[in-house]
């Protein structure tokens, strides 16, 4: 049987735990589930290997993570926290000697090609700059796509202050939901299956701007009906014992280098 | 009290890096690791950053640095920028706006790719849900005061990009970025033997768009510095090793680094 693989490089929000600014806030400095770096998830479908936006501790997560070869690079949206350390993907495209497929929806991949230009490939062929080579494909909304076998389904996200999607892979067997404030009915209805995976955001434990609180994300769990939830993005605001606390068994607060194998 | 923290000595994959490890590096001396650069410099009462590397967090975390005056940038490369996002936390200490110095090309960048992070000095927006960034354009040869320190940018050139070096009070301590030259109008600049210069590696033989060892001592004799930094150093540039191929008074530096001058 094909081994499956999620893991969570980053579970943190912008600020990080601890943050600069506040330090641990509410989380238990004692508990090392409790320090978190940003956002980048690495999802691995039999010998496919995906990583989900790029954040700017991706170098320090590749080394510790030991991935050395990606097959794609999918963004959620072009905030910082998400997008930061696409720089680093030039270290895989040294060791694979090849471009890299990057995938994004317009927005996102409009503000690529405007901020980062110098990692774009040019007509599929790797850069002799030292930059980064990544071959940059605009996704839509309900339109499928493949990664070797991966079948990927990008879906709308409301609310956040930029344009964000999620993805649902192989028809629902991994949901992936980035930043927002909803999940709207029309990306629901393309979740075909019962997921063994669900990933949401959290930020907050209460509702911030931009950013849903953990009652509605607990609603979307209900709604969904994973296997399994994991509740990634937190800030300082979230303990993982009290978040663990407040949500039902099936729902996991996620923390830096967990694995979820299915 | 003038004190130089390297918060980052590293070139661009860091040490060691995800392609290539250790390199030469010996991975047992923990001076070999090596995040991207960042620099703080404490001259007086004046706090400042040189360049906001991918790692800031991780940088000011360790240092414990959670206010500072001003951020001065060298040049627009992803090793020596992408950390902007995280001086939101500054702001977020500090509650008011933060001054950034960068020549032309690199505020068209930071523009480009971060201008949700800059404020205007007119309209102060609120730094606790954004990052409250005031952006000062700088040119060669125009000195300008932060509380009291006076900052001379200065022209570099042969790097890949536009990049900028930095004299602090007429040569008092001089900072140089990557670059294959010092050009004569910049070294001109300098008008007192510094106590500190900081000079970029990257690899020990000159590669593209960054000087190797023999021409930065070139630099070294020329500017005559009592003590000399070598940072941003690949992991080409084993501690030990480049220790051994400098003059007593030259240094390699390494994370978390502190001199006193």
């Amino acid at each position: 049987m094909q081994m499956n693989k999620l893991m969570i490089l980053g579970s943190g929000a912008a600020p990080g735990v601890p943050s600069v600014a506040r330090g641990w806030g509410d989380c238990d400095p004692n508990n090392p589930k409790n320090r978190r770096r940003r956002t980048s998830v690495y999802l691995q479908f039999g010998q496919t290997k995906i990583l989900i936006d790029t954040s700017p501790d991706l170098r320090d997560q590749l080394l510790d993570a030991g991935i050395r070869d990606l097959d794609a690079v999918l963004y959620t949206h072009a905030h910082s926290d998400h997008m930061n350390g696409i720089d680093e993907l030039r270290e895989i495209n040294r060791l694979t000697k090849k471009v890299l497929p990057t995938y994004a929806t317009h927005p996102t991949k409009e503000h690529i090609l405007r901020s980062y230009p110098h990692v774009v490939a040019m007509a599929g062929t790797l850069r002799h700059t030292g930059a980064a080579s990544l071959d940059l494909h605009e996704v839509r909304h309900g339109e499928a796509f493949e990664v070797d076998k991966v079948n990927i389904l990008p879906i709308d996200l409301e609310g956040h202050s930029v344009p964000s999607n999620g993805y649902i892979f192989n028809d629902g067997e991994v949901v992936y939901i980035a930043d927002c404030m909803e999940i709207p009915s029309r990306s629901l209805d393309l979740i075909r299956k019962r997921p063994e995976i669900l990933v949401m955001p959290l930020t907050g434990i209460h509702k911030l701007n931009y950013h849903m609180s953990l009652a509605q994300v607990l609603d979307y769990i209900e709604i969904i009906r994973p296997k399994r939830a994991v509740l990634n993005h937190m800030s300082a605001t979230c303990d993982y014992e009290k978040v663990n606390a407040l949500t039902p068994q099936i729902v996991v607060p996620a923390y830096d280098d967990m694995i979820v194998e299915w | 009290m003038n004190r130089i923290t390297v918060l980052g000595s590293g070139a661009a994959p860091g040490v060691p890096a995800v392609a290539r490890g250790w390199g030469d590096c010996n991975p047992n001396n923990p001076k070999n690791r090596r995040r991207r650069t960042t620099i703080y410099l404490q001259l007086g009462t004046t706090k400042l950053l040189i360049d906001t590397s991918p790692d800031l967090r991780e940088q000011l975390l360790d240092a414990r640095i959670q206010n500072i005056d001003a951020v001065l940038y060298t040049h627009a490369h992803a090793d020596h920028l992408h950390g902007i996002d995280d001086l939101r936390e500054i702001n977020r200490f500090s509650g008011h706006s933060l001054d950034i110095y960068a020549d032309e090309v690199t505020a068209g960048i930071i523009k480009t790719r971060f201008s949700y992070l800059l404020a205007q000095k007119d309209k102060p927006n609120n730094p606790i849900y954004q990052a409250s960034l005031l952006l000062n354009k700088i040119k060669h040869g125009q000195s300008f005061d932060v509380n009291g320190t006076k900052i001379t940018p200065i022209d570099l050139e042969g790097h890949s990009i536009a990049s900028v070096g930095y004299i602090f009070n007429d040569g008092e301590i001089v900072y140089i970025a990557d670059c294959m030259e010092i050009p004569s109008r910049s070294l001109d600049l300098i008008r007192k033997q510094p106590k500190l210069l900081v000079m970029p590696l990257t690899s020990i033989i000159s590669q593209s768009f960054h000087l190797g060892l023999e021409k930065l001592l070139e630099y070294v004799r020329l500017i005559q510095p009592e003590k000399t930094i070598i940072n941003h150093m690949a992991a080409e540039c084993d501690y030990d090793h480049v220790n051994a191929l400098t003059p007593d008074n030259v240094f390699p530096a390494f994370d978390g680094m502190t001199l006193d001058l």
